[in-house]
């Protein structure tokens, strides 16, 4: 091996320490089987730290590019740091979640560091092929973790129409690569960009330009899909509502994050490198608009109606892909991209934040109290009152009021919209905050409104597992009421992850 | 730390008290928190005694950096406009406790978010900087959904989330306003939220928008008239004025007592400040298109609010539209923009502040002996709680503006500063005196006088605690109808300062 090559493997740390928990984990399943369970949870926990820890070594001790097809930037980083901490927390619920007592929780720890895995390759690739395999092991982790409960119906099912889905979807944006592969001759997505730009000088609307809009069109629906945008929404509730929570969980915040992650490169690599045509990529912008004015609304709206919890979240979490793809709009609305890459960013890491919390209280007062419809949460604000008092947190900050970070969120994504003249936009998305309002609120209306005060003792939860699951979810209260009112330093470091 | 900090959040510290000591030792809980809203009471006594009354702008102000990369500040200050209400609110809050002694339901969470709300209250009053402002302003929120979401009546559930919703439909239109102000700005000045400096530059003509957008101009109108339409709808739907109003008979009826009394007392007048401050203080140019339009609001609220508590035969109902009356002569006032009108409007605010909370927690009172609220299910209360009827007597007198009370002087000052520009409006407002002086003797006429409604002939009078909290309300309706000065004194230079905006 050469040192250049060495040095090269060096950025792939966190990816090598989460492969060694994949097969630890296994080994120690096999060796020690039901009676390891704490170990293999340990065991993953440590690969997740270790991964963590080497991303928050300071860049410069490793080549930014690698191998030709990883870019570890800034915005990796970012998004590794999201993906790799969000599994970590998972893994903490998954061990104490009583809802997956029957079924094997060993074999769960490697599917989810896999997962990670192809999540966080997925946001360092700037390469057709490396996107699409990090994409399967992302997405083929993600179908069987979905139906995790074989017996239960609703895993199974919610299994198999995320596999179908999925796969169509992935059908549909292998498609799109092809033709852009047709155009520009590149897998590199660098390259595909200043192919797409080539194509267009031909100024008129000819037949390339026609093959670069249906290819754009093809990608987005594969990417659309991942981070559940309407129309490509339909998977998702079944899908939120099926899957064991912790699942659900990862899907909302992890999977959301390193789809985002992914399309935000492409965008950026393939139609803001070059001068593209000024006339055509507003129009991409406004695209971008109306589907994140539909995803938010509709999400909003759909989620008024539902009466069990994970489901409610899971149409909170299309509405905030929504809100989301507020930025991703004003980034491609051809004014300066940063403002919109900004504000996307910012706001993904406040809805990390919120989104890990209020999950870990539906799994919290689930192991507690088996609650999972609106009506089993009565009144169990005055028997959990820690868990209740942080899910409203949690429910204030997805919300966006202040003093959370979901609020400071907003406000980034309202200037940032107000700044590139899209003001429509802004103004939908205020109003999509008192919709969402009213749902989220439908929550702590059970918890603290309805049924009588009295104190239920559930089934209490003990052991050291609980406690560090429990000392996660108040981790992230205080950063939802830090990242708040100082929210600073949250700005500076996604400052740092700017494409 | 700076008095101004320590007022806002001392009411903080004792909610963290409140959090450590358990929820069985109740009067412990109800102690924490009397003691939580006796500081800034006697901290705002000292600032109103220390308070420069030839200053008209900012005192006590404090500057900190909050968060650098938005030049945001942690800004504070009080100026005659701001401090009466201050006080008010620190009155209030430490009254609301004692109203609330007899709750037995989650003691410690009631008093934990009376807490919180008291912090969110008096931050608004002194914030200098927009966002900052809007921060304590949705803080507010999150406990009053709570307070009357869990110890409300019947209806409370529909009461609270409607509550929540309309001021939130509201201050997401504010919160636009505000970025909008600031990405207006934000090249131009190192502190681009901070109100001072904004009202300055928008006065001087700096901030048209239009580095946002070309001409400054959006959909046919100036980009700043939308941001001042946003904030004054945000502090419309607080006051409320006609037609955002209907959330408020909701909240008041359904919230228990101390709050209905902080509701009326306190959180109306924020919306009134909010006007007085942003619309007329920030925007003179664009408040002075607007005027006529919110004197003619200002009317109908006043019409229309007492005709519909003439027609209503809950008691605290009828005190809830009587509310949205009140709030009209501010409008009123505030759209004449002249010295009269303003101080009037600034002096209705605080004695609307009193005789509300008062008549809230007379209604209380009889509510808490007979459990219902029809003004006619009553009769003869007064030979059997004959000290009850007196103070009742005292509360209506001062509401419906008698000589010689608070209401008098801030509803003739508002009548005789609006007379001058809007005749025809004034003369119609005068109709509104008249009315809710007919509902507000004719409900006492059905409520005490007359044959004793045997049900009632063991009623009791009103006790020890009940006067105490009172006494002090009724203290004030009377001395500042004789002496009005105390209270003028304070405002006038800074009234005279917004006045002077409107050339």
């Amino acid at each position: 091996m050469t040192p250049e090559l060495l040095t090269q493997i060096a950025a792939l740390k966190p990816e090598i320490y989460l492969t060694l928990g994949i097969v630890l984990t296994v080994i120690a399943d096999l060796v020690f089987g039901v009676r390891g369970r704490n170990l293999v949870a340990v065991l993953g926990l440590a690969a997740v730290g270790m991964a963590l820890w080497c991303l928050a070594d300071p860049a410069g001790s490793h080549p930014e590019r690698v191998f030709g097809m990883l870019t570890f930037d800034g915005y990796a980083r970012f998004f590794r740091a999201l993906i790799i901490s969000a599994t970590g927390i998972v893994i903490l619920h998954a061990v104490v979640f009583r809802g997956m007592e029957n079924v094997s929780r060993n074999e769960f720890v490697p599917m989810l560091l896999g997962t990670a895995l192809g999540g966080s390759l997925l946001v360092s690739t700037d390469n057709l092929v490396m996107l699409l395999l990090s994409l399967e092991l992302l997405s083929l982790n993600s179908y069987l973790l979905a139906g995790w409960q074989r017996k239960e119906r609703r895993s199974s099912e919610a299994a198999l129409k995320y596999l179908v889905y999925g796969a169509l979807a992935s059908a549909i944006m292998i498609f799109g690569f092809s033709l852009l592969y047709g155009i520009s001759g590149s897998l590199s997505l660098p390259v595909i960009g200043a192919g797409v730009s080539a194509a267009w000088s031909g100024g008129v609307l000819g037949t390339t330009q026609l093959v670069v809009i249906v290819a754009t069109a093809l990608v987005l629906v594969g990417f659309g899909f991942k981070i559940a945008a309407f129309p490509f929404h339909f998977w998702a509730p079944d899908v939120y509502e099926g899957a064991p929570t912790p699942v659900t969980t990862f899907l909302a915040v992890a999977s959301k994050a390193a789809g985002f992650g992914v399309l935000i490169r492409f965008l950026d690599a393939v139609f803001l490198g070059e001068a593209l045509n000024a006339e055509w990529l507003p129009r991409l912008g406004h695209v971008i608009a109306v589907i994140s004015a539909v995803t938010m609304t509709y999400g909003n709206v759909t989620a008024v109606l539902q009466r069990n919890v994970k489901r409610m979240l899971a149409y909170s979490s299309i509405a905030h892909a929504g809100y989301l793809l507020m930025g991703v709009a004003v980034m491609t609305s051809g004014l300066d991209a940063d403002i919109g890459l900004d504000a996307t960013l910012f706001y993904l890491a406040t809805y990390y934040v919120a989104t890990l919390g209020a999950f870990g209280c539906v799994m919290a007062l689930s192991n507690r109290f088996g609650a999972e419809d609106l009506d089993d949460y009565r009144g169990l604000g005055w028997s959990a009152p820690f868990t209740g008092a942080m899910f409203v947190l949690f429910l204030v900050s997805l919300t966006g009021l202040p003093p959370t970070a979901g609020f400071a969120g907003k406000v980034m994504l309202f200037m940032a919209s107000l700044d590139s003249g899209l003001y429509w936009l802004a103004v939908v998305g205020a109003i999509n905050a008192v919709v969402s309002l009213f749902y989220y609120f439908k929550i702590a209306r059970a918890m603290y409104l309805r049924g009588d005060s009295k104190f239920i003792a559930g089934i209490p939860d003990r052991g050291v597992m609980v406690f560090f699951a429990r000392a996660s979810i108040l981790a992230l209260g205080v950063a939802t009421v830090y990242y708040g009112l100082a929210f600073d330093g949250l700005k500076t470091w996604v400052e740092s992850a700017l494409l | 730390m700076d008095i101004l900090s320590l007022i806002i959040f001392s009411p903080l510290l004792a909610a963290v008290a409140i959090l450590l000591i358990p929820s069985e030792r109740k009067d412990a809980l109800r102690t924490t928190c009397v003691a939580g809203a006796l500081v800034p009471l006697v901290l705002a006594t000292k600032l109103w005694v220390d308070f420069d009354t030839t200053v008209a702008s900012y005192q006590f102000g404090v500057s900190i950096d909050w968060i650098k990369s938005l030049g945001i500040q942690y800004s504070l200050g009080v100026d005659g406009l701001s401090i009466p209400m201050v006080w008010l609110a620190a009155l209030l809050m430490f009254i609301a406790p004692f109203a609330a002694w007899k709750i037995e339901k989650g003691v410690k969470g009631f008093m934990l978010l009376l807490l919180l709300l008291e912090t969110g209250i008096l931050g608004v009053f002194c914030s200098l900087d927009l966002f900052l402002f809007y921060v304590f302003w949705e803080v507010m929120l999150l406990p009053m959904y709570f307070l009357i979401g869990i110890w409300g009546g019947k209806r409370r559930e529909y009461a609270a989330i409607k509550f929540f919703l309309y001021t939130l439909a509201g201050s997401v239109l504010m919160l636009l306003g505000i970025v909008a102000l600031y990405l207006c700005v934000r090249d131009v000045t190192p502190t681009p939220f901070s109100i001072p400096v904004l009202s300055e530059m928008v006065q001087s003509g700096q901030v048209t928008g239009a580095n946002l957008i070309n001409g400054g101009v959006l959909f046919g109108w100036p980009f700043l008239k939308w941001v001042f339409l946003f904030f004054f709808i945000a502090f419309a739907i607080k006051v409320p004025i006609v037609p955002f109003h209907t959330w408020l008979p909701d909240a008041h009826v359904e919230a228990p007592t101390s709050i209905s009394m902080v509701l009326a007392g306190i959180l109306l007048k924020l919306g009134c400040y909010g006007i007085l401050r942003i619309n007329l203080g920030m925007f003179p140019d664009i408040a002075m298109d607007f005027a006529t339009i919110g004197a003619v609001i200002g009317v109908v609220s006043i019409l229309y609010g007492a005709f519909v508590a003439m027609a209503q035969t809950d008691f605290k109902r009828m005190v809830a539209y009587s509310s949205v009356s009140h709030m009209g002569y501010v409008l009123l006032g505030a759209s004449a923009l002249t010295s009269a009108g303003l101080n009037g409007a600034a002096m209705q605010m605080f004695t609307h502040g009193t005789s509300s909370a008062m008549l809230f927690l007379l209604v209380g009172v009889a509510y808490d002996r007979a459990h219902h609220r029809e003004i006619e299910g009553f009769g003869g209360l007064a030979s059997v709680a004959p000290v009850y009827t007196g103070i009742t007597t005292l509360g209506f007198f001062a509401a419906l503006g008698l000589p010689g009370m608070s209401g008098f002087v801030s509803e003739f000052l508002v009548l005789v500063g609006s007379w001058g520009v809007y005749p025809v409006l004034t003369s119609l407002a005068v109709i509104g005196i008249v009315i809710t002086a007919a509902f507000l003797l004719w409900t006492l006429q059905r409520v005490f006088l007359g044959p004793l409604n045997e049900k009632y002939k063991d009623f009791p009078d009103v006790d020890k605690r009940e006067i105490f909290t009172l006494v002090p309300l009724a203290i004030l309706c009377v001395l500042l109808g004789v002496v009005p000065q105390i209270l003028l004194g304070h405002m006038e230079a800074t009234m005279e300062q917004i006045r002077a905006l409107f050339g």
